[in-house]
Order: structure tokens, then C-alpha cells, then sequence
């Protein structure tokens, strides 16, 4: 019984440090890597900081190149490590974004946790998509969409979100695909809805199409085997189905305007508006990002294969989006078409405000 | 047998401490064999795995050879590799929900146990909010913790609270009366009581619900990751996946399914070592 009572001190002591261990642990967050999150910047220091550079420049004309350095504004921008987020990783590593006085920290992360992490004032800029945001915001959500990320190509063949179809499966045309099952990634993001306004601006009924769920990497095989009748692949995964003799039946930019937002950088309404110069820097530091990305596609395959899991061999082959910059009153609008018809937005869906201007 | 019988000198060890060394030798021998019986099962499912591969009922491309699958572990864990990282800050993620949830649950789980009305009062609440998967919760903890890694932590001591809530409860109700009523005897105060009876014999129960709680740590862990994207084992292998890194993909898969077994192994050590005395007990009256 001796030996039991102390053991049970022994359990208990070593519970109690192990709580208090528990509740130092964060301050370990400022050390961790670039894959963990990086200290968050609070809107009000930024715009204490935004103060700064413009005043020292009016005072000074003896601002070394060193000092230049010291007036960098940290802001933090999320990112999901898919090949549209390129000119973004562009804007760091050639220097766009510091051009413009920001210092930018880029976090990894996946879409569920973009626009919670904006809200939250954890993050300045996350990266998505023009409808994921409309539909955010019809939902009550306080998000702007402020910078373009990415395009489609302006040729069909060459957009990065390819229908691929099984040779045997019959389909020859998009009007063949009525009764059939066509698999996406998830429902009524981005691919889908793209998906849908291609084939209605092809005059195909969708509503006779069975869409399911399916995660890309399982795609190649799926429609391969004859699992699914049509698979809607993003890259690397496009390629991949085509390798194991899928056919691509059509693009899923078919039918949009050539400049439509697709995506995104955005931020929170209260982070704009309480940062608004900050914001005007990262955009143009964006725009000139997309420009530099537009021009050197052998750069942004290389940077692909940097911050995705792609191999640099795959990387080499794949379709690559757009990166033409900026956004104009069309490129909102006609998400609306489609928002409306699949019921994910109303009517009376102000679209204007659905994008900051600077 | 012969040799240590004719032996009469004084040096001989006595039959208590032979028949020790027997037994020790005898538990070495059981650990390996068990030891040797492991890998042969590991081995074994290699084997099929490659069989499966060979004769195509393996699809080639989504069921990587074991080669591949090691080589993509040996690039992971190089330094230019993320799985070391993500090691590092999953095991960190889930000590910590783990530890949170302890804190949390063991006081709770006491309370309920010992006062009824405390009982009656949070049973619906209870019962109300365990059912959440943690999973389900991601967006409200990154509005409250962002994308740092106590966002994890919290989902993480979300769904470790309840095995050890429930089995600290149920612990602590069923301390045997005849103790109570001993320590009673005895002039024990109710403090002392709480102390001196009811927490070591609470003990192995709440130990218990610790190890099931540490396995669904790692679990939501991982869960977490993936979908959230928060750093770790999880976020790599989806990273993996949706980059069509397939070898990557299992070498993450394999080094959480080896992480989970370790977690498995230390807590039950420690559950032996520090509240196995009801094992104990229950081995030698037999």
C-alpha cells in the first residue's frame, strides 16, 4: 500500500506538469516552420504602420536602402497549394509585393479555412474564388474579393479544368453527356459551376446530368475502370486521366467571358476598410505579380513544383491557368447566371459590392 | 536437471532465485517469438500487397510498391522534406489537446461522479454536445484560434474530453463501499477521504479513458489537418494526394499509422506502470 500511494503522487505530479506544459505551448508558435502558421497581424498595428513610410518619405531624403527595409508592412496571405495560386508565390519570390513596401507571409492551408481565417483577423488576404465568394457573402459573410489571381485561358484547349470522358463510354459530344453521371471534386465550387455554365452555353439540359463527388486523385482511375461517365479533373489530374487514355471532352471555361474573376484574393470588409492603403499595395503588387507570371510560364511551372506536392516532371506537362491581372465590372457578372439558376444566390444579389476597388 | 542436482557446493544459488532466472528467460523467449510473430504478419501483408500489385488487382498507379512508398518516406524525413515537421508538430498538437482535455475532464468527470445533482444538472448538456464531431467544429475554431496550432488543440481536447469525462465519472462511482466505509471507520475526513480513497481507486478507470482519448487524439489530429489544411501528417498527405504524389501520400499515411501504434504502446507502458495495479492485484490472486 506504501508503494501504491506514492505511485499514485508520482501519476498525479506528472499530470500536473503535464497540463502546465500544455499551457505553455503556444509561445512555441513564432518558432514553427513556414508550414505552421506565422504570427498574425492585428488590423490596428498595421494601420499605425501604414502612417509610417509616407511620412518618412516626406521627411527625409536621406533614407538609405537599408532603412527602406525597416518600413516593410507584414501582412499574411493564405494560400491552398493548387497551381492558380503561382502568381501569388511570384508576387514573394521576385520581389512585387516588397516593390510596394509589403513584407508577405505566405500560409498553406485548404478552402474550408480561407474565409474563417480572414474573419477571424488571423489572416489579411486568403485566396479562393469569385463565386465561393458571392456565395459567402449572400450567406452574410463580411468578404471582399480585391485582387485577381488567376484567368482562364483564352483557348479552351488550354484552360486547366478539363470533362474527360472514357473513350467507350459513347460520348462524343457535350449533348451526349444528358442522363449521364458527371463526377467533380465538390459540389458547386468552382469546377462545377464553371462546368454548368459551359454546357448551358452549349444548350445542354442539366438538369438530366447526375453529378457526384469525387476527389480528383481518384479520378483517372474512376473514369478509366467506368466508375463515373465524365470526371471534371483539375491539374495534375487532367493529364493523368488522359495518360490512362481518357478522352477530353470539353473545357470547362466554355462559354465565359475571357476576363471573369476566377481566382481570388480576398479580404474582410473591416480589414479594407480599416487598411485601405495596404490594400491598394497588395493589389498592385498582385497585378504586377499576375503580369511577370503571364510571361514567364517555365518560372511558374517551376514554382509549382515548389509549393505543391506536383513532381517537377509532371509540372513540366501539365496545363497551366491564366494570369492576366485585374478585374472590371464584368468579370463578376456573369456568375450570377449560374448562381441564381442553382439557387446559391438570390435575385437581388448586389454584385458590385461583391469586389473592392481601389 | 542432472548437473544442478549433483552440485552440493555452497555456492549454488538457491531454488527461489533459479526458478527467477527460468522465469525471466522464459519472458524474454514469449516477447520474442511475439516480437517475431509481428513482423512475420507485417511481412506477410508486404507480400500480398505486391501480389495484389503484380497481378493488377491493385490498381499501379494509386498502389504504389513498397520501394516507392520507402523511398518517399526516406525523402520526407531528409531536410527537404515536411514529414519530419509534420511529426513534430502532430505529436505537439496532440500532447497538448490531450493534456487540455485531461485538465478539463478529470475535475468535471470527479464532480459528476460524487454529486448527484451535479450529475442530473449536466446530463443533457452533455449528452447534447459529446455527439458533435470535432471535424464538424472546424470553422468556429479557426474564427476563435486562427490558423495557429492551437486551433488543432482545441479540437483535439473537444473530443478527448469525453472518453476520460465518462470514465472518471464512472470510476469514481464505483469505488467499492467497503472502502468508504473503512476509511470512515478509521476517522478519515471527507477530504482526506477524497484524496486517500476515492482518487486511487478512481485511478485505473480514468487511466483508462486517458488511453482511449489518446487514440481519438491522434484520430481528430489527422482529421483536422486534412480538411482544415493545419499543419501536420494530415495536411501532408492530402498535400500529397491532390499533387498527385501517390508514394508521398503513403509514406505520410504509413508514418500516422506507426505514430498511432507508438501512442498505443507508451500510454499502455504507462497505464501499467503507474495505475496497473488492478492487473496486478487480479495476477496474483490467480
Amino acid at each position: 500500500m506504501q508503494s501504491l500511494a506514492r505511485r499514485f503522487r508520482v501519476l498525479t505530479t506528472l499530470l500536473v506538469l503535464a497540463v502546465l506544459v500544455a499551457g505553455c505551448g503556444d509561445g512555441n508558435d513564432a518558432t514553427e516552420t513556414t508550414e505552421g502558421a506565422p504570427a498574425s497581424t492585428a488590423p490596428a498595428s498595421t494601420t499605425a504602420d501604414t502612417q509610417t513610410p509616407a511620412e518618412e518619405e516626406d521627411e527625409t531624403s536621406e533614407t538609405t536602402a537599408d532603412t527602406a527595409a525597416d518600413e516593410l508592412i507584414s501582412v499574411n496571405a493564405a494560400y491552398i497549394p493548387v497551381s492558380a495560386a503561382a502568381a501569388l508565390h511570384l508576387g514573394v519570390n521576385e520581389g512585387f509585393f516588397e516593390a510596394e513596401g509589403l513584407d508577405v507571409t505566405l500560409t498553406e492551408a485548404e478552402p474550408p479555412s480561407m474565409i474563417p481565417s480572414v474573419l477571424s483577423g488571423d489572416i489579411d488576404f486568403a485566396f479562393l474564388n469569385a463565386p465561393a465568394v458571392m456565395v459567402a457573402r449572400e450567406n452574410g459573410l463580411a468578404v471582399q474579393g480585391v485582387a485577381a489571381a488567376s484567368k482562364n485561358s483564352l483557348e479552351p484547349e488550354d484552360h486547366f479544368i478539363q470533362l474527360v470522358v472514357n473513350p467507350d463510354s459513347g460520348i462524343s459530344s457535350p449533348a451526349d453527356l444528358a442522363g449521364r453521371t458527371v463526377a467533380v471534386d465538390v459540389l458547386y465550387q468552382l469546377p462545377h459551376l464553371s462546368l454548368l455554365n459551359a454546357l448551358r452555353s452549349e444548350g445542354v439540359d442539366t438538369s438530366s446530368i447526375e453529378f457526384t463527388e469525387l476527389p480528383f486523385p481518384a479520378m483517372p482511375e474512376a473514369v478509366a475502370a467506368g466508375d463515373v461517365d465524365a470526371v471534371l479533373a483539375v491539374e495534375p489530374f487532367a493529364t493523368l486521366s488522359e495518360a490512362q487514355g481518357g478522352q477530353i471532352l470539353m473545357s470547362a471555361s466554355e462559354g465565359q467571358e475571357p476576363e471573369l474573376a476566377q481566382s481570388v484574393m480576398l479580404a474582410s470588409e473591416q480589414f479594407i476598410s480599416a487598411n485601405t492603403d495596404v490594400v491598394d499595395r497588395f493589389i498592385r503588387g498582385m497585378d504586377n505579380a499576375m503580369a511577370f507570371a503571364e510571361e514567364n510560364p517555365d518560372t511558374v511551372r517551376q514554382v509549382i513544383s515548389e509549393f505543391t506536392a506536383i513532381p517537377p516532371e509532371m509540372a513540366a506537362q501539365i496545363r497551366l491557368p491564366a494570369f492576366r491581372p485585374g478585374f472590371d465590372d464584368e468579370s463578376w457578372s456573369q456568375w450570377m447566371d449560374v448562381l441564381v439558376s442553382e439557387g446559391l444566390v438570390s435575385e437581388d444579389f448586389d454584385v458590385e459590392a461583391a469586389y473592392y476597388r481601389p | 536437471m542432472g548437473d544442478s542436482l549433483s552440485s552440493t557446493s555452497p555456492s549454488m544459488a538457491s531454488s527461489d532465485e533459479m526458478s527467477a532466472d527460468v522465469g525471466r528467460r522464459a519472458d524474454v523467449a514469449r516477447h520474442l517469438v511475439s516480437f517475431g510473430k509481428g513482423v512475420a504478419g507485417i511481412a506477410g501483408a508486404t507480400l500480398l500487397w505486391e501480389l495484389g500489385r503484380t497481378f493488377g488487382v491493385l490498381p499501379s498507379r494509386l498502389a504504389p510498391g513498397i520501394t516507392d512508398i520507402g523511398r518517399a518516406m526516406v525523402d520526407g524525413f531528409s531536410a527537404s522534406g515536411n514529414l519530419t515537421d509534420a511529426l513534430v508538430i502532430t505529436v505537439d498538437a496532440w500532447a497538448r489537446g490531450l493534456a487540455a482535455a485531461i485538465l478539463v475532464a478529470v475535475p468535471l468527470g470527479a464532480a459528476i461522479g460524487v454529486s448527484r445533482w451535479a450529475d442530473a444538472a449536466t446530463h443533457v448538456l452533455i449528452e447534447f454536445i459529446r455527439p458533435i464531431p470535432a471535424v464538424a467544429l472546424i470553422p468556429v475554431a479557426i474564427v476563435l484560434f486562427g490558423l495557429q496550432t492551437s486551433m488543432q488543440v482545441s479540437l483535439i481536447a473537444f473530443a478527448c474530453i469525453w472518453p476520460i469525462l465518462f470514465s472518471t465519472r464512472y470510476g469514481v462511482r464505483n469505488v467499492d463501499p467497503l472502502f468508504h466505509d473503512t476509511a470512515k471507520v478509521m476517522g478519515v475526513s471527507d477530504l482526506g477521504r477524497a484524496w486517500k480513497v476515492t482518487a486511487p481507486a478512481a485511478l485505473p478507470a480514468v487511466f483508462t479513458g486517458i488511453r482511449t482519448a489518446a487514440s481519438i487524439g491522434i484520430v481528430v489530429a489527422i482529421a483536422a489537418q486534412i480538411v482544415a489544411g493545419a499543419p501536420g501528417l494530415g495536411f501532408q498527405l492530402s498535400r500529397m494526394q491532390q499533387g498527385g504524389n501517390v508514394p508521398g501520400a503513403f509514406a505520410a499515411l504509413v508514418v500516422t499509422g506507426i505514430l498511432g501504434y507508438m501512442v498505443n504502446l507508451v500510454m499502455g507502458w504507462a497505464e501499467k506502470r503507474l495505475a496497473g495495479w488492478q492487473h496486478e492485484m487480479t495476477e496474483r490472486t490467480r
